[in-house]
């Protein structure tokens, strides 16, 4: 009976798995190098924000991962709390913001700056900001052939720096591409995210970032109003805790975990989502090894940021 | 016609212009319709890959998201190339466009579905393959499988899940809610048993939660008409666009039709045009021949003569005329005398003289001509004597009658040749001295009158400018060797102060009644010059002057103005001259006698005179003509002559006088001779003033 089922289950397995459920992230991507140094310059300007006390970089930090430590992101509203998402690899997710609300980087980039609870600017005080510098006016003259920096601009070169920011050559990767040997702890780690169906969300290049789905499939997760979940934008009622499937690249270093920043360690978090999304709790030798297996998707450090 | 060819040429032009316009719309219309209609079957093609993956998604358990969204999000950006299309901007196609945004609206629907599909998707198809492997884990977490009806509820919920998962009913779920009751109300004393079954249920009920939406979201993505909109995008285009195609191919067939009928029209009228033009060259080269050529005798014409006259740098021409051709044409008929025309033609053909490039023309009507271009080192004339020869030697038989011709010839190397070589033609039949003249100014009486226009203005130029004076030369008296008496010469001296030659003078001032005035103010001049002098004087008079009332009134009046000095005048007047009125002659001589002016009569012996009967009466002189004088020292007859004139002017009473003395030893012979006075250059020069 016990070898019978075995066997179905091997079976079953071995019928609907799929050669490639993670591909590697690429050496290279395409985007315009002297826009993208652009881009990074303003990444970093905290005349983005009103009070020019904060940059895009103060919650997407690269030393922070592309993120920052904190739980939620500190610049936040009453009805509108989230943890910050990494910045890092975010070219590769299918949308962007946990609920998915902007449909590209493009016009992802544009809301924290306008946001009034973030960076805080209009459209036209940005460019009136940037058009006020010489080195941004010389710098986009060169690049973008023009004499008056529009908004649009701005966004574009930020894209095009945060299309550089991607962490290639991570162990994992380079164990996809056959280049090393994962360590047993890993390896075992990575079947049991396959075995237990971690990997039915956690797919694709990013390891996520190409889904919405419901964060407490079987056992329910405690929902609040400021969630930046899907029902904020359906407002269906299924869509509660409905989010995008966070990236596990580089989640080692991108703590803490979930939309609510409500794991503080990987072990926690990986715990919690068995339990939320399996019902089940894992042995700590099953969470040593996933753990083991997620830090081994940490990449190397953007090209662009150490130019 | 030609005319017509431009018409239509520029037709062709403006039918291509606008078949090329045209041509460009077409290839736009082609061009844009594959353009389209290539997004349309993209489109069509990534849904198709759309729906395969979530196939894909939903089939397999290691899906890759990635590879769906792509495809989503490339289906996004066709049908913003759709929407962004110019071509479908236009207005006929707004309907067109309208059915895209309808697809735009459904595909945007079904890529919700999608989302939904994937959020559904991930924890039915987990709890599905979970469930199993749950159920797997227990048997190995307990060992001991003692309760055997457990595991059977196990396994039948476990498969039936399966079943419905794939089978997408939801019949098989239905009939194992009882059982899940039955395991909800399951009592276990072992915790970890009783832990087994609360997941195992919190999953079971995972997939029942999921899988209403589940199969009604599948139904939702399998039933939305995105594809059929597309469908009717395609249909809708294509028949726009084949209304479209039969308004171009009828356009093209216009236009195709109006080239190629105008083309051809065009070819039509060229040939034809093509045709009259070699009629015309034809008919233009025949008469360029006619113009150049004589009808009759086939020779080159005066027009032909015209032009290649240009060409000939040292031109010898010999014309050629048929002595009274007119009586051939009498005698035998204008047949015959075209007949000898053309005969002569030939024959002239044959005999000229091919290496010398003498060219025949026929210049009239029996005129002939012969043009060379000379060379030096030959002589024309006598190839024109040969020619001419031949000619009167060659006998043409017409009809059997022999006609032999015979022709004059006038040759000419001056310009205009026909006239000047005709001067000579004229002048060889006038003085019927030599069959061939050649051209000279001499017998040119046209180039005469210029001249003697241009002396008789000369002359009366003179004659109003006082350049008409005398010059005296002396005449010694033999036996004492003393001059005595002068002669007056006349002088006409031009503009430049050179002097004319009398001769000329003479005769062109005799032609021109200015001989008249000549003599009156030589005499008036004379005797003012001699009236207070001690010699006697002469002056040339001509029988004209005698004639002429109005001179020989101002002789008489002149002589009586100087009644003193007359008696010292001599009268020269010319022996060869002939008297004509003898009445007036000799009362003009009885008149002049009366103021005792003396008669000499000038240049003795060179002519005949019919003055014999006078000399008896009035003759004081004879002026022994020169050319007996000039050489009378060792030309004995002359000396015989000239000694019979001094032996009968001694008898008559007749005083000699010798001309042309211009050495001792003449001198010496006309003293011993016995003549009275000599007059030469031994003697003296004529000289203005003594």
């Amino acid at each position: 009976m016990f070898i019978f089922l075995k066997l179905i289950g091997a079976l079953i397995l071995s019928c609907f798995s799929w050669a490639d459920p993670i591909k590697p992230i690429p050496q290279q991507i395409e985007y315009d190098l002297k826009k993208a140094l652009i881009g990074r310059e303003l990444f970093f300007d905290p005349i983005l924000s009103r009070d020019r006390n904060i940059s895009c970089a103060t919650c997407h930090d690269p030393e922070q991962g592309g993120t920052v430590h904190l739980r939620f992101s500190p610049k936040v509203s009453d009805d509108l709390k989230a943890n910050v998402p990494t910045v890092f690899n975010a070219v590769f997710n299918f949308r962007q913001f946990w609920n998915g609300r902007a449909k590209d980087l493009y016009e992802q980039a544009a809301v924290p700056i306008l946001n009034p609870d973030e960076m805080g600017l209009t459209k036209e005080e940005v460019e009136r900001r940037v058009n006020k510098s010489d080195k941004y006016k010389k710098m986009f003259k060169e690049v973008y052939g023009i004499d008056y920096i529009t908004f649009e601009h701005v966004i574009d070169a930020i894209v095009e720096f945060e299309k550089a920011l991607i962490t290639p050559n991570s162990r994992f990767d380079r164990y996809l591409r056959g280049e090393i040997d994962l360590t047993e702890s890993e390896k075992e780690g990575y079947a049991l995210f396959k075995k237990l169906g971690c990997i039915t969300c956690h797919n694709g290049i990013n390891i996520g970032g190409n889904s919405f789905q419901k964060f407490g499939v079987v056992n329910p997760y405690k929902w609040e109003p400021y969630f930046p979940d899907r029902y904020k934008i359906t407002g269906r009622e299924e869509d509660k805790n409905v989010y995008k499937v966070p990236s596990l690249r580089n989640v080692a270093i991108t703590y803490p975990y979930f939309h609510d920043g409500s794991a503080s360690t990987l072990e926690e978090a990986v715990k919690k989502m068995a339990y939320h999304q399996l019902g089940i709790t894992l042995t700590d030798e099953e969470v040593t090894k996933i753990v083991d297996f997620l830090k081994s998707l940490t990449g190397e450090m953007p090209a662009i940021l150490k130019r | 016609m030609l005319r017509k060819v431009y018409i239509f040429s520029a037709l062709i032009v403006v039918i291509t212009i606008l078949f090329i316009s045209f041509d460009s719309y077409t290839k736009r219309v082609i061009s844009s319709h594959e353009r389209i209609l290539r997004i349309i079957k993209t489109i069509e093609g990534i849904e198709t890959k759309v729906d395969g993956e979530i196939f894909k998604a939903g089939l397999i358990l290691y899906y890759n998201y990635d590879k769906l969204n792509d495809y989503m999000k490339e289906l996004d950006r066709y049908i913003e190339m759709l929407e962004k299309d110019d071509y479908l901007k236009k207005r006929e196609y707004s309907d067109i466009l309208n059915l895209i945004k309808v697809y735009k609206k459904l595909w945007n629907k079904k890529k919700k579905y999608i989302e939904d599909f994937k959020t559904a998707n991930s924890p039915i198809k987990n709890t599905a393959i979970y469930l199993p492997l749950l159920t797997l884990r227990y048997m190995q977490s307990v060992k001991n499988i003692s309760d055997l009806r457990y595991t059977y509820m196990l396994a039948k919920i476990v498969s039936s899940i399966y079943l419905s998962r794939n089978a997408m009913d939801l019949d098989f779920v239905l009939g194992i809610k009882k059982d899940i009751e039955t395991l909800k109300n399951y009592k276990f004393n072992d915790p970890e048993k009783e832990s087994f079954n609360r997941t195992f249920i919190a999953n079971v009920y995972t997939f029942f939660n999921f899988f209403d939406s589940y199969t009604e979201i599948i139904r939702n993505i399998l039933e939305i008409k995105t594809k059929r909109t597309l469908s009717e995008i395609e249909h809708a285009f294509s028949q726009r666009f084949s209304d479209e195609a039969k308004t171009i191919s009828l356009f093209t067939a216009f236009f195709t039709t109006t080239f190629v009928s105008g083309v051809g029209y065009i070819i039509y009228l060229l040939f034809r045009l093509d045709k009259e033009n070699k009629n015309l060259q034809a008919l233009r080269k025949t008469l360029e021949y006619s113009i150049r050529h004589d009808n009759l005798t086939g020779l080159p014409n005066r027009y032909s003569f015209e032009e290649d006259v240009k060409n000939v740098r040292n031109p010898f021409f010999i014309l050629i005329n048929i002595d009274d051709f007119r009586s051939i044409n009498d005698l035998y008929g204008t047949k015959a005398g075209d007949y000898v025309l053309i005969e002569l033609a030939n024959l002239l053909r044959d005999i000229v003289p091919e290496e010398l490039g003498g060219k025949v023309y026929r210049l009239g009507a029996d005129d002939f001509g012969i043009l060379f271009d000379a060379k030096l080192e030959i002589s024309y004339e006598e190839i024109a004597n040969q020619i001419i020869e031949k000619i009167e030697n060659h006998r043409f038989i017409y009809e059997n009658n022999e006609i032999s011709i015979s022709v004059t010839a006038g040759i000419s190397t001056k310009q205009p040749l026909i006239e000047t070589a005709d001067i000579a033609l004229k002048h060889s039949q006038k003085t019927r001295r030599s069959k061939v003249v050649v051209y000279s100014y001499e017998i040119d009486n046209k180039k005469q009158i210029e001249r003697n226009l241009k002396l008789i203005r000369a002359l009366k130029d003179a004659i109003s400018n006082d350049r008409v004076v005398p010059y005296y030369q002396p005449i010694m008296n033999n036996a004492t060797e003393k001059i005595e008496k002068y002669e007056a010469l006349m002088r006409v001296i031009d503009g430049d102060g050179n002097t004319f030659d009398v001769e000329d003078i003479l005769s062109i001032a005799k032609e021109s009644k200015l001989y008249g005035q000549l003599t009156k103010i030589i005499l008036h001049k004379t005797f003012m010059y001699f009236r207070d002098k001690e010699y006697d004087f002469s002056v040339n008079i001509s029988l004209e002057d005698i004639v002429n009332k109005s001179t020989r009134e101002y002789i008489y009046a002149v002589l009586e103005e100087f009644k003193d000095v007359s008696y010292r005048l001599t009268f020269e007047i010319l022996e060869s001259e002939e008297v004509k009125d003898y009445e007036e002659f000799s009362s003009f001589i009885r008149k002049i006698k009366e103021y005792g002016v003396k008669i000499a009569i000038d240049d003795f012996g060179s002519g005949y005179s019919n003055f014999s009967y006078l000399i008896n009466k009035d003759i004081d002189y004879f002026k022994i003509d020169g050319s007996l004088i000039k050489n009378i020292h060792k030309d004995t007859n002359a000396r015989l002559v000239v000694e019979t004139i001094v032996s009968f002017a001694k008898k008559a009473n007749i005083k000699t006088i010798a001309e042309f003395v211009n050495s001792r030893e003449v001198f010496e012979a006309v003293k011993e001779i016995g003549i009275d006075y000599s007059q030469g250059y031994y003697v003296g020069v004529p000289v203005s003033s003594l």
